[in-house]
């Protein structure tokens, strides 16, 4: 983008801006002073095809909290008939707009009375449909609840809403989501697998034939015992008399086993009511005795671990577990490998197992639950969603998260859980996420927001100046900030604060402009000044144009910067030639002038030079003090000389008048 | 130390001689000689430094002022009356005497003028040098000012 050109852009775009339409793709307009009610719980505004009067849309704005998922521009090309389709995503106007189908009916959250087949016929096939085109392509939905599925009525079939336009399974019910999910936190539980949609398809068939009872009043967390002691199916389903054949098929979707659910294929003729086994998981004969519970199952028991961990580390280090493993499961090898766990830790003599050790034995008892991490529960995949959790400071988790997030990023931890799990696709996701975390460099808890917007490229501006704003790409905050509309916030020292700053960096970062965060971050300077070397680099990297509003609102604050010039004529001279630069609006060239290395070296050496000249002067001073006031036997003899010469021209002209008078 | 001072004694003693000779034959002469140097012999004999420079100096200011009288006192065949007369004259003593005090104040003069020539010198250098140091202050001082650039006009 040229730079007249870009600054053209930029005023074009303010001016949509602040107009109450946008146009997307040239074809579609939003009407952005017409919000509609949530979808998928996402905001949505009236939107108009303009070319084709008959297709109803609308508009999605996903917020900077709950921003679309990484790979939404991937998802929004799938096509199905039973799925509101995604006809664009655009970030052209600098915050992301979906536009959608419009729904074509009500929500299932609203319905009510479904027979056995019409759910068959009308819900588990349309949806498994959708499914089995997420699972060729690679992705998941994990949104199935009734508020994003729709009814048209009549005998036709339901659509399913989008899944992209919020972080995966944020807003999932606890009912509708498997085990494996559920024990995380929202934020915590990742793009999870197909068999988890699945799973949400299986409990949303459940709750529809249970009577579709309202769920809003549903306590977080109340069932997960519940469920991990007796079975999900038992306590979503159990209750429910239905034919044989559903029972069998809700057992098999709604299994906490996510190998023994059937895959979207099977799903597709479900009506034809074929026969169902849902696979049991082995349960031992004798149960051990966890805390103040008896533990039949290892999934019973890697989540009684996590919850009573003094007495699970009691019965591990005496080898109990390992027995029971391998006498009551027959779990021989992951009994083995936790007998040598046990002596390695029986050796480092510490009281408690350290976290790192904590995690490996749940990964070795169930590999198929959620990495467990010092007291949190979580998906690797949904570190990006998770620290933009820690970013917004909204969610609340039992753990200082930030910390959490380091100690997991660092060490190797999250390659090893990827070697331990048993979930499809997590190893590649732990890869990318220890690669991410490299080239963002998380050193300390304050990087863990780089995260965010390294993870998904749709995280917006998470600054709480600009987060209605819903910036996601780089020029349009650098577009916001030369238009003069940011406040100044209390305690933060400098233009950008330091979400702005690593949402700049990321999208430098991601543009290939550079290459590792620390590249063009300041050191040792001012907030202010770092925040010019940021801008003008950007400026330079984007080739924005000139940028007059930020460069006037850095001038007056870059006093402290040019204070390293010890040379007042040349401060005065910069600070001229700062202003004009700032009036034209060309950051490069006002970095520039703070950062030239080698007049910088000129004034220094300058500097010294004034100094050694002071030092001299002052010596002289001293001396002519101390000169000044004695006489030198040498100018004694030369007034001697003097007078004596004075005395000898007296006497010859005395002699002289004598011979002449 | 001593070659000096055997040196010496003959040298005072050959003085004696002259003067006395000079007395003998020549007594008008001495004798007003004698009287206008008296300060120089004063000073001879007190003045302590070893090269008796501060005699050597006032001797071409008597001998200044020695050439009327003994002009006169030729004139006068050089008769000890005359020499006595010219003596009695106080203007004539005054004038030998005053020689002697002319050539110190001279001596004296030319010292508080060396000494209020350098002063001056030093003052204005002492002015020049706190010029610069004030320029080399004001130019490389730490800046304490509030330090906001302000927009150019």
């Amino acid at each position: 983008m040229a730079g007249s050109d870009f600054a053209e852009d930029m005023d074009e775009h303010l001016g949509e801006g602040t107009d109450d339409r946008i146009t997307i793709e040239g074809r579609y307009v939003v009407e952005t002073t017409q919000p509609l009610p949530e979808l998928a719980r996402c905001p949505a505004y009236v939107a108009h095809d303009t070319l084709s009067s008959h297709s109803g849309t609308i508009a999605l704005a996903p917020g900077a909290l709950y921003p679309a998922r990484a790979n939404a521009q991937k998802m929004a090309r799938l096509r199905s008939p039973h799925l509101l389709t995604v006809h664009a995503l655009d970030e052209t106007t600098g915050a992301v707009w979906l536009i959608c189908d419009a729904p074509p009916g009500s929500t299932l959250a609203e319905a009510q009375n479904w027979s056995e087949s019409a759910v068959l016929e009308r819900v588990i096939e349309p949806i498994a449909t959708v499914l089995h085109h997420y699972k060729e392509a690679g992705f998941t939905h994990r949104a199935i609840r009734p508020d994003n599925v729709f009814d048209p009525g009549s005998r036709f079939p339901v659509r399913l809403g989008p899944g992209l336009a919020t972080p995966p399974a944020i807003f999932q019910p606890d009912r509708f989501e498997s085990i494996s999910s559920v024990i995380c936190a929202p934020a915590a539980r990742g793009n999870g697998t197909i068999a988890d949609d699945v799973f949400s398809l299986g409990a949303l068939a459940a709750w529809l034939l249970g009577g579709s009872m309202p769920y809003s009043g549903d306590q977080t967390g109340a069932l997960t015992e519940e469920r991990i002691t007796k079975g999900s199916f038992a306590v979503l389903a159990g209750h429910l008399t239905l034919s044989p054949d559903v029972m069998s098929l809700l057992a098999a979707m709604l299994s906490d086993d996510p190998s023994a659910r059937p895959a979207p294929r099977d799903l597709l003729n479900a009506a034809d009511r074929k026969g169902f086994v849902a696979r049991r998981q082995a349960v031992a004969a004798m149960p051990v005795q966890v805390g103040p519970v008896r533990v039949r199952t290892t999934r019973q028991l890697a989540w009684y671990a996590a919850r009573y961990q003094a007495e699970f580390t009691d019965l591990f280090r005496r080898g109990v577990l390992e027995r029971w493993l391998s006498h009551e499961l027959g779990l021989t090898q992951a009994a083995g490998r936790l007998g040598v766990m046990a002596k390695d830790s029986t050796a480092s003599g510490d009281a408690s197992l350290s976290p790192a050790t904590m995690m490996e034995i749940i990964a070795i008892l169930d590999p198929s639950l959620p990495m467990f991490w010092d007291g949190l529960w979580f998906w690797p995949d949904a570190i990006g969603t998770l620290s933009a959790a820690v970013a917004s400071g909204a969610s609340t988790f039992p753990v200082d998260l930030g910390a959490a997030i380091v100690a997991v990023v660092q060490g190797g931890r999250l390659s090893r859980f990827g070697q331990l799990t048993g979930i499809t696709g997590q190893t590649t996701s732990c890869q990318q996420v220890q690669l991410a975390a490299r080239e963002a460099t998380i050193d300390a808890p304050s990087d863990v927001v780089r995260l965010a917007y390294v993870l998904n490229p749709f995280q917006p501006c998470l600054s709480s100046r600009c987060i209605d704003q819903r910036f996601s790409v780089a020029w349009a905050l650098l577009q916001w900030l030369n238009a003069g509309k940011n406040v100044d916030q209390t305690g933060i020292p400098g233009l950008l604060d330091p979400y702005m700053t690593t949402f700049l960096f990321a999208c430098a970062h991601r543009n290939g402009l550079i290459e590792y965060f620390d590249d063009i971050a300041g050191k040792n300077s001012s907030a202010w000044a770092s925040d010019l070397r940021l801008l003008a680099k950007l400026q330079r990297l984007y080739a924005t144009g000139p940028l007059p509003g930020i460069a006037r609102k850095l001038l007056p604050h870059l006093g402290p910067a040019l204070k390293q010039w010890r040379s007042r004529t040349t401060r005065v001279r910069l600070s001229e030639a700062l202003a004009v630069a700032a009036d034209s609006g060309d950051l490069v060239q006002m970095f520039d002038l703070l950062n030239d290395v080698r007049a910088m070296a000129g004034d220094r050496d300058a500097w010294l030079a004034a100094k050694r000249e002071a030092k001299a002067l002052e010596m002289q001073q001293s001396n002519l003090v101390r000169q000044t006031a004695k006489i030198s036997p040498r100018l004694r003899n030369e007034m001697f000389r003097v007078a004596s010469a004075v005395g000898t021209v007296a006497a010859i002209v005395s002699l002289c008048l004598e011979v002449v008078l | 130390m001593t070659s000096v001072v055997r040196r010496g004694l003959p040298m005072k003693w050959s003085h004696g001689l002259a003067c006395g000779a000079a007395l003998a034959w020549l007594p008008g002469y001495s004798l007003l000689a004698g009287v206008l140097m008296l300060p120089l012999i004063v000073v001879y004999l007190t003045d302590r430094s070893r090269d008796q420079d501060l005699v050597r100096m006032m001797l071409p200011y008597e001998f200044a002022a020695l050439m009327h009288p003994l002009h006169i006192l030729w004139n006068e065949d050089g008769s000890l009356e005359a020499a006595i007369s010219l003596l009695l004259m106080p203007e004539t003593v005054m004038i030998g005497w005053c020689a002697a005090g002319a050539g110190w104040l001279v001596l004296e003069m030319a010292l508080i003028s060396a000494k209020l020539i350098r002063q001056y010198k030093a003052r204005s250098k002492k002015a020049e040098i706190a010029t610069r140091l004030k320029e080399l202050h004001e130019e490389w001082a730490e800046d304490t000012s509030s330090s906001e650039i302000q927009p150019s006009a």
